[in-house]
Parts: structure tokens; C-alpha cells; sequence
């Protein structure tokens, strides 16, 4: 009879102990969450936006991450261009990601900003003003996918290759030459 | 010593033309240029399991060589025109020949015979593990186009058409340097950029 009411106190004990857990888990889960969600913008542009991005950045250092939601390495090495955005930002690099996707196409556009947001693209993001078609290759002067570019503090055109021109730039690579470029 | 730097005025231009027209490279080819001989492939096996060497199309009149894939989404979406072209000049003598090298995911022999029954490919659709074919074309993307002309030199390369959408495409590079080349003219586009996924070369 004692008994169990003392084991229904502790047990209402254990159930509020567990709810203020849950409570401030839940908090802290909120306050993570809404550290990682910016603001993501997409702007459809080509090559005259891209340059103006690195006309602002004037003694600055700008990576250029050309990708697209259909380029699977590229998807795959996204998170490491936000990770160089969120290390170097304050050393003076700016980074800008072009989506070479159908900028026409609402759902397509939809996929690219959804990916950006989850990925914490907090950097000006463009999309291809011209899709992927012949003509934005050609207006960016890329060919293949994925593919970087970096602007010197001068605001000079690097293209990224590997040691084997025909090989994808690596993360290691990409490493490797923003920090060079930061250290000029 | 006048006449002599009379001469060189005279003949250091020729000299230069001459080197400068001799040793342009390609504009998006760094390996093979317009009117270069086709590299040889040696002997590829094709999703029929049968072998295939550039020299068993000697009746041909032109050939088209694709470098595609089974996973690249861009290539995927040519593999319907690559299909298309096969059938529309196929009476003509133009022959289609894709050779996928990349040996990544989704890339290996069976699931390239799967791909090819599937889409009921008209044309062989080659596997080149070493991938030497690719480099000695100096393919960088699929799909990268390489029209070859009756004496097996290169007339274009670059992309098949101008957009990956088909219903928005307004120049069919491939098709018209095909049909200026059985007019027997030269194309008047010989090189576009080619565009799409980037070929997985191994070390």
C-alpha cells in the first residue's frame, strides 16, 4: 500500500525528468537547426553576374564550384566547398557556387535550392541562366562536370586541373590551391 | 648583309604561316585536331560480345564514334538521338560506334549489355576497360562525338548537338556535318565544345 504510491512518485519523478530532457533536447535541436538554416538564395546568371560577384571581391580570393543535381561527384564533393567556405571566409575567400541545371524548369530549380539549403550554402549560389545546354558551357568556358575555377586576389582566372589533366580535381587539390591562392 | 635580312623579312612570315597553320591545336581538344587520322582502337568487345576494330567498317562512308556511358545522365539522354541517327542515315552508310571507358559504378560489361537490350541499341556499343581510346581521341566528356570521314580522319568533334533538351535544340552539329560530308563538302563546323559528365580516367 506505502509502496506504491512511493513507486508512482518516483515513477511521475522519472516521467518529468525525462520530459525536461526531451524538452531541452528538442531546444537544443531547435537552436542547432536554426544555426545551420541560411538563408539560401538562388539567382539565375551567367558569366556577367559571375564576374561581378568577382569584381566585388577585389583583393579577394573566389572559388567557383560548377555543378549540377544530376553530376554525382559533384553532389558528392559539395560539402567540402561549404567546408572551405566556413574555414577561409575570414582569411579572405569567397566562394560562389554556378548550378549548370535548367534554370526554367520551377522543379529543377526547386532540387537545386533544396540542395543548397541542405547542404548550408551560405555563399552566392548562381544557376545557369542558359541550362545545360552547349551555350552556358560555353558562356562559362567549362566542359565537363564537376569543375573549379579560381579568381586570384587580382581577380585572374585560374582553372583547376589535376597533375593528369584528364583525372577530376580532387578535394586534396582543391585544398592544395585555395590555400595558395590565399597565401599570395 | 642587306639582302640577307631582306630574306629573313621575306621569309620569316612564310616560316611562321607555316608553323602556325601546321600547329594549331584544336580549340577543346588538346590531343587530336580536325583532319588528323582516327586513332586506331585495336580490337573492342561490344555488348554482342562480338570484336570490333575501326578497320571492320571499311564500307562505310562515315562513321560516328561516341564515347557515352551507362550512368552519366547527360549521355543518357543522347543515347535516344544516338539511336535515331543510326536509323536515318544507316542507308546512307553512316555508322554509329559507342565506346564507353569508364569503369566506375553501373560502367562494367553487364550492365552495359543491359543497357544496350534495354534500349535496343542499333549501333555496337563497345567496352574499352584500358580506356586508351579514349585518351588517344582525347575524349574528356560523355558524350563526345567524333565524326570520321571515308579516309577515317577526323571531319568533326565536339557535342552532338547544342542542348542536352532535345525539344529546345537548334543546332545539330553532328547531323549537318553528316549531311554536308555526303555532299561531299567539308563541314563548315569542324569543332564545337563538347559538354556533359567528365570521363572517369584512372590513374
Amino acid at each position: 500500500m506505502v509502496r506504491l504510491p512511493l513507486l508512482r512518485r518516483w515513477l511521475l519523478v522519472g516521467l518529468a525528468m525525462s520530459c525536461v530532457c526531451g524538452i531541452l533536447a528538442c531546444s537544443g535541436a531547435g537552436v542547432s537547426s536554426s544555426d545551420q538554416e541560411v538563408a539560401i538564395e538562388l539567382t539565375t546568371g551567367g558569366m556577367a553576374e559571375l564576374q561581378q560577384i568577382v569584381d566585388d571581391s577585389q583583393g579577394k580570393v573566389v572559388l567557383v564550384d560548377f555543378w549540377a543535381t544530376w553530376c554525382s561527384p559533384c553532389r558528392k564533393q559539395f560539402p567540402h566547398t561549404v567546408e572551405l567556405h566556413e574555414q577561409y571566409a575570414d582569411d579572405g575567400l569567397v566562394v560562389v557556387s554556378v548550378s549548370m541545371d535548367d534554370s526554367e524548369d520551377p522543379e529543377i530549380r526547386e532540387q537545386v535550392l533544396g540542395f543548397l539549403t541542405k547542404m548550408g550554402a551560405g555563399f552566392s549560389n548562381l544557376i545557369s541562366r542558359h541550362g545545360d545546354s552547349q551555350q552556358a558551357f560555353e558562356e562559362f568556358d567549362i566542359s565537363a562536370l564537376p569543375h573549379y575555377v579560381l579568381f586570384d586576389r587580382d581577380g585572374k582566372r585560374h582553372d583547376l586541373t589535376s597533375p593528369d589533366p584528364a583525372k577530376p580535381v580532387t578535394t586534396e587539390i582543391l585544398d592544395q590551391r585555395v590555400a595558395e591562392y590565399l597565401d599570395r | 648583309m642587306a639582302t640577307k635580312s631582306n630574306l629573313l623579312v621575306r621569309v620569316l612570315p612564310a616560316v611562321m604561316l607555316v608553323l602556325s597553320v601546321c600547329c594549331v591545336a584544336a580549340e577543346y581538344n588538346t590531343t587530336l585536331d580536325v583532319g588528323d587520322a582516327a586513332p586506331d582502337w585495336g580490337a573492342l568487345v561490344g555488348t554482342d560480345e562480338e570484336t570490333y576494330r575501326l578497320s571492320d567498317f571499311g564500307d562505310k562512308e562515315l562513321i560516328v564514334v561516341v564515347f557515352t556511358c551507362n550512368t552519366c545522365p547527360v549521355a543518357v539522354d543522347y543515347e535516344g538521338r544516338m539511336i535515331a541517327l543510326q536509323k536515318d542515315y544507316n542507308a546512307k552508310g553512316v555508322q554509329v560506334v559507342a565506346i564507353n571507358v569508364n569503369t566506375n559504378d553501373g560502367n562494367d560489361y553487364e550492365a552495359m549489355k543491359v543497357r544496350a537490350a534495354e534500349k535496343q541499341f542499333n549501333f555496337p556499343y563497345l567496352y574499352d576497360e584500358t580506356q586508351q581510346s579514349a585518351r588517344d581521341f582525347g575524349a574528356t566528356v560523355t558524350p563526345h562525338v567524333f565524326v570520321l570521314d571515308k579516309d577515317r580522319k577526323v571531319a568533326y568533334m565536339g557535342a552532338f548537338d547544342d542542348h542536352r533538351d532535345e525539344s529546345k535544340v537548334e543546332n545539330h552539329h553532328v547531323r549537318t556535318a553528316i549531311d554536308q560530308l555526303l555532299d561531299g563538302k567539308t563541314p563548315q563546323v569542324t569543332e564545337t565544345r563538347q559538354f556533359g559528365c567528365g570521363i572517369k580516367y584512372h590513374d
